[in-house]
């Protein structure tokens, strides 16, 4: 590169920094407006819920009345989160109990499983494993995406999920119209099919 | 009076309507999360809701007890780097160091040099180390960036788990399974230095469970520049491609099939010497051919949720023809590896392998090898025991690798790891590992001749007032049957903390114990005239010890929702001493100052509106003074503009602050060093 064209570089390059600080400057003021923003974990542990909510269990997987398990395995990112939004409260009389486990044998009654970012590597395994004890497998991020029956993901500061239809449907778990038609997107062979009501 | 007192009221009442508006109609704010007010609400309120994420690090790294670093697809992507090695410039501890427009000296805590030997490297789990010099060329090494789900890069010894040779670090370079890389993929552009580039991938599925892909890549690089600004006639062109199918068995099994060829073609300068009397040297001016493949086959079963095995075979073939060796190579490797729970408390792993390798390398005057085709065998078997010792808060994983290898027999790699959780946004960690690096091909059997005078940089003894100056004597190393393997004692600790929700650091320390490290020891006599030519000879041994210590502190920070800064920092300190018989004071100096002491890197990754970036890199690296190489500091810049949600352009500058620089020069093989250009680059991505 010629010594002229790295000079206009170089101050072109410096103009942008000087733009960028300003510009941050002014952010730092919008962004102070802006602190109610709620936690990412503590918003996708109210989803949880609402995923216990809205999930049908096929009769006779799980004990009548007994409470609605919901594990954590891998990195616990949620902190008390989950107890303040999930535990204790009740779906169909049923009590909604948390469960952090390292170990995918720890959850094995359970009936929603949130796969950490921590196991994304054998979110395949996990996911197939976790479908044959008809739980609804949840997970955190794009790599999980293909296997989970639902997956969230942050865009634009806001939470989104897409449902996997397939993966469901092999849980044999009804997820509800109400989430299929508020997810980002809604994949599976009976996407367009009968199963969404 | 009065109305100065009312205006900040007033103000604060403002506040509060304005922050009601934010959130209309919620009636939500942090009190209300932290009661658990949020599962009340209705779906479509969640989805309304504007979250704050803690900006911390990669999920893998905050509970290993290693010093882990990852580069994710995200850091890939912004980097404007177009190669593995320039990506591996990103990591702190790391010492990348370009020695030529296709050649690169990469270490972990020193030991840096053209045929560095300490760092494992694997592609997908198949490991891309060369048995011949113990190092990587890493001019081969290389896929579709777009599809690289991560880089891992540990710093500090691995061969618990990876082996020998995992002495001073890993890098393992992880691609994204089929089933995410669906769909159509095209990506290419054109710059200063990397002339033309295009990638081309496709992505699809056969059924609900088998996913697959192709790709191909090809790039043409310009050459770098002598220190007079001249061509440093190393200019080429690499063309790979590959493909990898993914099954998701509804049994429980993982599949994965996948392979690669690739071949390219590359400018070379070489020092030569004339193979009769007088052995007058010359330069040479020609190319290099590189061609190879590999096929790799994995298969991970979970037979039941608290037992896992994973079965991995893979064969890779290599071809590498240049002026002073040819040298073609087949590997085949099968791995097993099974990891059950053993109750609530440990989680064992344990596993079993064999490779083998097989030769055959045609020698010139310079650069023989004998004998010229060799078989070597690696049988290896490890265990691994990660106890819960507190639940949540502490664990201990203990473990050795047991290996027998053709050149030196057993070898035995422990290590014990503590990792302390003493609050959720705290982890310490301590190790003590040890790790050997096996002798390499060259090591055992190579005969390196060159002409006495050496140009700067030169490892080997220069011709000085006690060498005899008669250009009918050259200057040889011999390999040695009974080199030994090099041997690491390492001990770490690290700390990391999330200090806040914008801010989290991370610190590692070691203390490196080294014994038998490589020397070359004179001859004796050192001039033998009975030979022709007169040879004055040094034979590889294991004469050198030492220590070396150092640390890597990283920083990330997100001021503000759309902009994050990782700061980096690296230091080392390398003291290296002959043992008692011990003559080699070349390699000592060489080795302590071919590595920075100080190494500092600093991004900043900012989103601006209407889908623009603009990302900015600035590295320090300090000076190596045992190969003349001054500190510099280099900028990298990136613009880059999601133009839809299909196509991206991106314009980016390398080495910004300076015409051209030194970063590394040829010690171990006579040449020229060449000099890094400041280039700039144009890039399209379209995704269908």
């Amino acid at each position: 590169m010629n010594q002229p064209l790295r000079a206009a570089s170089l101050a072109l390059a410096g103009r942008v920094l000087l733009l960028g600080t300003i510009a941050v400057a002014a952010g730092e003021v919008r962004m102070s407006a802006q602190t109610v923003a709620v936690p990412e974990y503590e918003v996708k542990a109210a989803f949880l819920f609402n995923i216990a909510k809205y999930s049908e269990w096929p009769p006779g997987s799980h004990p009548a009345g007994a409470p609605i398990i919901v594990g954590v395995l891998g990195e616990d990112l949620f902190g008390e989160a989950l107890k303040r939004q999930v535990q204790g409260r009740s779906v169909n009389d049923r009590k909604v109990v948390i469960r952090r486990a390292s170990q995918l044998s720890d959850l094995q009654d359970a009936q929603i499983i949130f796969i950490s970012a921590s196991e994304r590597d054998r979110a395949p395994q996990i996911c197939t494993l976790a479908e044959s004890w008809n739980a609804v497998t949840v997970g955190d991020t794009s790599q999980v995406e293909p296997y989970a029956a639902i997956n969230f993901a942050v865009v634009r500061g806001r939470i989104v999920f897409s449902v996997n239809l397939d993966a469901a449907t092999r849980a044999g778990v009804r997820i509800s119209s109400k989430l299929l038609h508020l997810a980002r997107s809604v994949r599976g062979a009976k996407a367009t099919g009968g199963i969404r009501p | 009076m009065l109305q100065l007192s009312l205006v900040p009221q007033f103000n604060l009442v403002a506040a509060c309507f304005s922050l009601a508006l934010m959130l209309p109609g919620l009636g939500v704010d942090s009190a209300g999360a932290q009661q658990g007010e949020l599962a009340n609400l209705s779906v479509e309120q969640l989805l309304d809701l504007t979250v704050s994420s803690v900006a911390r690090r990669e999920e893998t790294v905050a509970h290993s007890a290693a010093a882990v670093d990852v580069i994710t697809q995200e850091h890939i992507r912004r980097s404007g780097a177009l190669n593995v090695p320039d990506l591996l410039r990103l990591v702190p501890g790391l010492n990348v160091a370009q020695l030529s427009a296709h050649g690169w000296a990469i270490s972990s805590r020193g030991f840096n040099e053209d045929f560095a030997n300490k760092l494992l490297v694997l592609i997908d789990g198949r490991s891309v180390y060369t048995p011949l010099f113990s190092g990587v060329f890493w001019d081969v090494q290389d896929t579709l960036l777009e599809d690289i789900d991560r880089i891992e890069v540990i710093r500090g010894p691995g061969a618990t788990l990876w082996g020998a040779n995992a002495v001073n670090g890993v890098i393992n370079i992880i691609t994204k399974k089929s089933a995410e890389t669906q769909g159509l993929l095209f990506s290419g552009g054109s710059g200063t230095e990397e002339r033309a580039f295009g990638s081309v991938r496709y992505g699809g599925q056969i059924s609900e469970q088998l996913h697959y892909r192709v790709f191909g890549k090809w790039n043409t690089r310009d050459s770098s520049a002598l220190s007079d600004g001249s061509d440093a006639h190393d200019a080429g062109d690499i063309a790979r491609g590959g493909f990898r199918i993914d099954w998701n068995a509804p049994s429980g099994s993982f599949v994965t099939l996948q392979g690669d060829l690739y071949s390219g073609q590359i400018e070379e300068r070489t020092e030569r010497l004339r193979a009769k009397h007088p052995f007058t040297p010359y330069e040479e001016l020609g190319d290099y051919h590189v061609s190879g493949g590999n096929i790799l086959g994995r298969w991970t079963h979970a037979f039941s949720a608290s037992s896992e095995f994973v079965l991995q075979t893979y064969y890779d073939r290599s071809n590498r023809s240049t002026a002073l060796v040819r040298e073609e190579r087949d590997t085949f490797d099968i791995d097993l590896q099974h990891r059950l729970a053993l109750g609530k408390r440990q989680t064992l792993t344990l596993g079993g392998g064999y490779r083998v390798t097989a030769d055959a390398i045609a020698s010139t005057f310079e650069l023989g090898f004998d004998p010229a085709s060799r078989t070597s065998n690696l049988l290896s078997a490890f265990l691994q025991d990660e106890i819960t010792l507190v639940e949540k808060r502490l664990t201990l994983t203990l473990g050795s690798k047991f290996e027998h290898n053709d050149y030196t027999g057993f070898e035995i790699q422990p290590s014990a790891r503590l990792l302390w959780i003493p609050a959720s946004r705290h982890s310490i960690w301590a190790s003590v590992a040890r790790a050997v690096r096996t002798p390499s091909r060259a090591e055992d059997d190579i005969t390196l001749r060159q002409a006495p005078v050496y140009p700067q940089g030169a490892l080997f003894p220069r011709a000085g007032p006690n060498l005899p100056p008669s250009p009918a004597a050259v200057t040889t190393v011999f390999g040695a049957d009974d080199f030994r393997s090099e041997k690491l004692i390492a001990y770490e600790a690290g700390y990391r903390v999330q200090v806040s929700d914008r801010l989290s650091a991370d610190l590692a320390l070691f203390y490196n114990d080294y014994d038998e490290l490589r020397s070359l020891e004179p001859n004796d006599p050192l001039v033998d005239f009975t030979q022709s030519p007169a040879t004055i000879g040094v034979t590889g041994g294991n004469l050198l010890e030492g220590e070396t210590y150092g640390g890597e502190l990283s920083l990330d920070f997100q001021p503000v929702k759309w902009w994050r800064v990782r700061a980096g920092y690296a230091y080392l300190q390398m003291n290296l001493h002959r043992k008692d018989a011990g003559q080699d004071t070349v390699s000592e100096y060489g080795a302590e100052r071919s590595s920075p002491r100080n190494q500092f890197v600093l991004r900043s990754f900012m989103d601006l509106p209407r889908g623009f970036e603009f990302d900015a890199t600035l590295r320090y690296v300090d000076s190596l003074a045992a190969i003349q190489v001054d500190s510099y500091v280099a900028l990298d810049l990136r613009l880059g503009w999601q133009v839809s949600k299909n196509v991206e352009v991106s314009i980016a500058g390398r080495n910004l602050l300076d015409a051209r620089h030194v970063e590394s020069r040829p010690t171990t093989i006579a040449g020229r060093a060449t000099e890094v250009e400041t280039s700039v680059f144009g890039k399209i991505t379209i995704r269908f």
